[in-house]
């Protein structure tokens, strides 16, 4: 096995070595700075979009008077590396890149929150479609849909403004597995599956999906295709595996341990225990 | 026949220059510009006279000669009788008078706007007089279909020399000597970013050549492709060997149909004649090039945009924290080059470093081709040593702004450059200054605007362009430009606030400094270029809602003016809304009510009596 | 459909083919059906969503049947200062379609183009193959008549 070069970079004044190439939002993360970041996630491909992770590097024994801004998320460190996450620079530039994502999301409460936290209170701009999508086009529901879930269900069309997250033709009626992964992981809480008539539906997309409910408690547990390709998976009673987390606890079973291992990486299990939560709350 | 070695190749060359240079020829130009002006009918129509009247003499379809403006262009030699703007009813004239006995008519010669003297020579037309003609040399000579046109010219002699002469450290060596800087936009030296790739680890290494010229108003690199598509061959040839690449790949436009027809034929014949393929003339070279046209997309000319789409994916780039050289196409080291750069290969390899060097600036060596376009009298493709001026670009090869109106600025490095005003016509064309001037070398567009231009408007069009264009990837481009059209939009309707001009700025510096790619960080040029030097007009469409050169239609009304109608009705019938009211030989009135300015009567008007107010 | 299957069967089966095929499935129909991207998607085992994407990516598709003539009005910088704008609401109006839209009858389809590279004649608006140069806004109206009279 190769050794990774290990290199000194400096963040907001304070030295670290990290392995060569590893990121600059990971790095700081070892120090304890948070970097703002809305399309990142350590299981996901990076992606460098949202740009919200931006900070001010400068390599100051090539060029003292020159610095530039890159996203923390995908820069890699490298030897003497001087970075700052909250220079004026940065924050100004920062500030006007969560103004314009209020604009595209502007009934968010996550964005909205996030936007007050900058001092943002009165949204100066309208986004192409008026912010009717509520959607940053960050990409983390398809990059979970198509890289760890892989029902590949969903992706981008167009470009540019007309850019969006779509189910082309509907295929996500035969495709999605009801996962909701992409709910999971949604920065701006727009994606949202809703419980009709014994069936998990997600119009837009095409989905009509065959819910099971908890036979103790009657609560909804999750579609029968994510319980058959669960099945597959991992090794667990019928009777338990209909069961919603609550009333497996009951029965003595580890929902953590289940979650872990079927949707390995994909969140904090704690992500996956909000939707439940959400549902039968 | 397959060549398998150099002796062959100049045995050939001896062979076909023996051949044909007895003959005399006529040179139409097919290069697009010229088709559109019918070039084709008047050739069926020559192929057709000289056959008929039995005329020993070769008919060539060349690519682009340059003065596109008038077109259809012919060029007879060896006497270079240079025709223009030839019609169909002309062909059996020049057959019988020009082509048979070597007569002049003068009607169809290129007449001086200064002096009114006619002039029988392409070359001493001021358009060509000034310019310097390095690669586009042959452009107007050879036919670009014809592999033996090229080898006749010294084709494929620069391959041989470094087949046999050099290696590839040298031909990087004469590279970097050279000088030569990217001509694609980013002017990164050419030798540079060839030694990188050489040296970078990788099972196999790709060369490309970036032909999707996606710059609205530039046209250079499709006349290459079209006119002397082996010249791009051999230029990627001598890098192929230069940096160890066994496949070659070349992203054209989809829009060049005939660049992509001339293109493949000359790949196609390079292989016939062992020019590509397995042991190039009996070398240890093997090397092949595949065509991939492009789908339409401005942001594929970004490098890892262009390599996303040639590996079946939607164009959008990626950070660039590891460079193509090192990880590019299917992630193995790739050299990427524009048309012109490759092109300028074979001529620095044939002439030498050390001559090509001498030409331009200290920082930008060589010629630049540029597509001359917009509000000037000759419109067309130049190639100017670098280091010319704007003013005599503008000036002498353009002959000036047609109409008698004034200069006011000049658009260079395509849609995210910048736009340069008067007092700066006197700098030079060289990748540096231009980027000292808020704008940029680009690949080659310069677009000559007139007082009639109103430069908020020209900011606004360039920003639509932009947002159409951005791949939507990253918040500040995407998101950050659509505002800034927004703006743009609001100030040339005259709803402008005058905060309007801090959040330009504001928002500019931001999407240049943060957007995840160069067209990002290029994008918000025309606003800040115009904002830095036309202020007073921004402040004027804002302040007093008004725009003077009488572009932006809710800040101006059409009047027709009493003194100077006739009643002649012309307005009145031409207008399409029904707006003009008024009986013959009566002064004229337009109903404000009904006109949306389409400017209809304002273009037909023969009493200049149609007004801006 | 049958097309569909020998354009595809033409290509090796990799994904770097898709635009490639894409590009011949346009030409062929003039635009790209439901069925035809599906049917592309399982040829090359490509994820739908991923041809979809491309399908919707690029100008040169359209995932939409176009009309039997199309008029493409170049807005290169170029043909821009030269009022390309005014001729395009000339065109639109002439036509009594937007761009981008194609007539009721099917007649039809306006577009605009980034730069056709003939700038020396701009503006420039082509009809199908025909190049019409140095148009002006009341030239627009005749070039049509002249055009349908055909």
């Amino acid at each position: 096995m190769t050794v990774t070069k290990q290199v000194e970079i400096i963040i907001d004044g304070r030295k670290i070595r990290v392995p060569q190439g590893t990121t600059i939002l990971k790095a700081a993360a070892m120090l304890e700075i948070r970097i703002p970041t809305l399309c990142h996630h350590e299981e996901l491909s990076p992606s460098g979009s949202c740009r919200l992770c931006i900070v001010e590097i400068s390599n100051p024994s090539q060029n003292p008077d020159r610095s530039w801004i890159d996203s923390a998320c995908v820069c890699p460190a490298s030897e003497g590396l001087n970075i700052k996450t909250h220079s004026p620079r940065v924050l100004k530039e920062r500030k006007l890149i969560i103004e314009l994502l209020l604009s595209r999301a502007p009934d968010s409460q996550q964005i909205m929150k996030l936007a007050l936290e900058n001092g943002i209170t009165k949204p100066r701009f309208t986004a192409a479609d008026e912010g009717k999508s509520n959607c940053i086009l960050c990409g983390l529901c398809m990059r979970v849909c198509n890289e760890l879930i892989k029902a590949e269900a969903i992706g981008f069309s167009g470009r540019g403004i007309k850019k969006e997250v779509v189910s082309p033709f509907k295929i996500a009626g035969d495709l999605c597995i009801g996962c909701k992964a992409c709910e999971a992981v949604c920065p701006t809480g727009v994606i949202n599956f809703k419980i009709e008539n014994k069936k998990l539906r997600k119009q837009d997309w095409g989905v009509a999906l065959e819910m099971i409910f908890c036979p103790d408690c009657g609560q909804p547990v999750g579609t029968s295709v994510q319980m058959e390709q669960l099945k597959e998976k991992i090794t667990i009673t019928d009777e338990l595996l209909s069961c919603c987390p609550a009333c497996r606890r009951k029965k003595n079973y580890s929902v953590r341990t289940v979650l872990h291992r079927t949707a390995k990486g994909l969140s904090d299990v704690s992500d996956y225990n909000r939707l439940t939560s959400k549902e039968t709350g | 026949m397959k060549l398998t070695g150099n002796e062959q190749l100049v045995s050939v060359r001896t062979h076909l220059t023996e051949k044909k240079s007895t003959l005399r020829t006529v040179s139409l130009c097919g290069g697009t510009g010229c088709r559109a002006s019918e070039s084709e009918k008047l050739l069926v129509l020559l192929r057709k006279t000289v056959t008929e009247k039995n005329i020993d003499i070769t008919i060539k379809e060349t690519g682009c000669h340059g003065l596109c403006e008038n077109g259809p262009l012919m060029v007879i030699r060896p006497e270079n009788i240079f025709y223009q703007r030839i019609q169909p009813s002309d062909i059996d004239e020049i057959v019988e008078k020009s082509l048979k006995n070597g007569e002049v008519i003068e009607r169809l010669l290129y007449e001086d706007p200064e002096t009114g003297r006619k002039l029988i020579k392409e070359n001493d037309i001021p358009f060509y007089e000034k310019q310097q003609r390095l690669v586009f040399a042959q452009n107007g000579h050879i036919d670009p279909k014809s592999i033996e046109d090229y080898i006749i010219t010294g084709g494929y002699s620069a391959l041989t020399r470094v087949l046999s002469d050099l290696s590839p450290e040298e031909v990087i060596g004469e590279v970097e000597k050279s000088g030569l800087r990217g001509r694609g936009g980013g002017g990164f030296p050419t030798g540079k970013k060839w030694k990188s790739c050489r040296i970078a680890p990788g099972s196999s290494k790709y060369v490309v050549c970036n032909a999707d010229e996606g710059d609205p108003g530039a046209y250079m690199d499709r006349s290459l492709l079209e006119g002397n598509p082996h010249s791009v061959i051999e230029g990627m040839l001598i890098g192929a060997f230069a940096i160890g690449a066994r496949e070659g790949r070349i992203y054209v436009r989809a829009e060049y149909p005939l660049a992509v027809e001339n293109i493949i034929k000359a790949i196609a014949d390079a292989r016939k004649w062992g020019l590509l393929g397995e042991k190039i003339l009996g070398s240890e070279l093997s090397f092949d090039i595949e065509v991939t046209k492009g789908g339409g997309a401005f942001v594929c000319g970004e490098s890892t945009a262009l390599m996303q789409s040639l590996q079946g994916y939607s164009g959008e780039p990626r950070t660039k924290h590891i460079h193509t050289t090192e990880s590019g196409l299917y992630n193995l080291p790739t050299n990427l080059n524009n048309v012109e750069t490759w092109a300028n290969i074979p001529i620095i390899i044939n002439r030498g470093a050390a001559w090509f060097n001498k030409i331009g600036t200290p920082g930008s060596k060589g010629t630049k081709i540029f597509s001359l376009v917009g509000k000037v009298r000759n419109t067309g493709l130049i190639e100017v040593p670098m280091g010319m001026s704007l003013r005599e670009i503008v000036f002498d090869i353009g002959g000036g702004i047609p109409g008698g109106r004034e200069f006011k600025a000049i658009q260079t490095g395509g849609p995210s450059g910048g736009c340069i005003p008067g007092q700066y016509l006197d700098r030079s064309v060289d990748f540096d200054e231009l980027t000292s001037l808020g704008s940029m070398m680009g690949s080659g567009g310069l677009i000559v605007m007139d007082e009639d231009t109103c430069m908020v408007e020209v900011a606004r069009f360039y920003l639509s362009f932009l947002v159409e264009e951005s791949c939507g990837k990253c918040t500040p481009c995407r998101e950050g430009l659509w505002q800034l059209l927004s703006i743009l939009t609001r100030i040339t309707e005259g709803k402008g606030k005058e905060e309007d001009l801090a959040a330009l700025e504001e928002i500019g510096e931001m999407v240049k400094d943060s957007s995840l790619c160069a067209l990002g960080k290029t994008a918000p040029n025309p606003v800040l270029s115009t904002l830095r030097y036309f202020k007073d007009e921004y402040m004027e469409h804002i302040v007093d809602k008004k725009c003077s050169p009488g572009v932006c239609r809710s800040l101006f009304q059409y009047k027709i003016d009493n003194e100077k109608c006739t009643g002649c009705m012309l307005c009145q019938v031409k207008c399409p809304y029904q707006a003009i009211e008024g009986r013959k030989k009566e002064v004229h009135t337009i109903d404000t009510a009904k006109c949306v300015k389409c400017g209809i009567c304002f273009e037909v008007c023969r009493f200049d009596a149609v007004k801006k107010v | 459909m049958k097309k569909v299957g020998k354009i595809i069967a033409d290509f090796p089966l990799t994904p770097e083919s898709l635009i490639p095929i894409l590009q011949e499935i346009q030409e062929e129909f003039n635009f790209l059906s439901e069925d035809s991207i599906k049917k592309v998607a399982a040829g090359l085992s490509l994820p739908l969503h991923h041809v979809y994407s491309v399908a919707t990516f690029y100008n040169v598709f359209s995932l939409k049947p176009k009309g039997r003539n199309i008029v493409k009005v170049c807005m290169g910088s170029a043909c821009h200062v030269r009022g390309a704008g005014r001729i395009l609401e000339e065109i639109e109006r002439s036509l009594g379609i937007k761009n981008g839209e194609t007539s009721a009858d099917g007649s039809f389809s306006l577009e605009t183009v980034n730069c056709l590279g003939a700038c020396a004649l701009g503006p420039i608006m082509v009809i199908n193959k025909k190049y019409n140069g140095h148009i002006t806004p009341a030239k627009v109206e005749k070039i049509f008549q002249e055009f349908t009279s055909q």
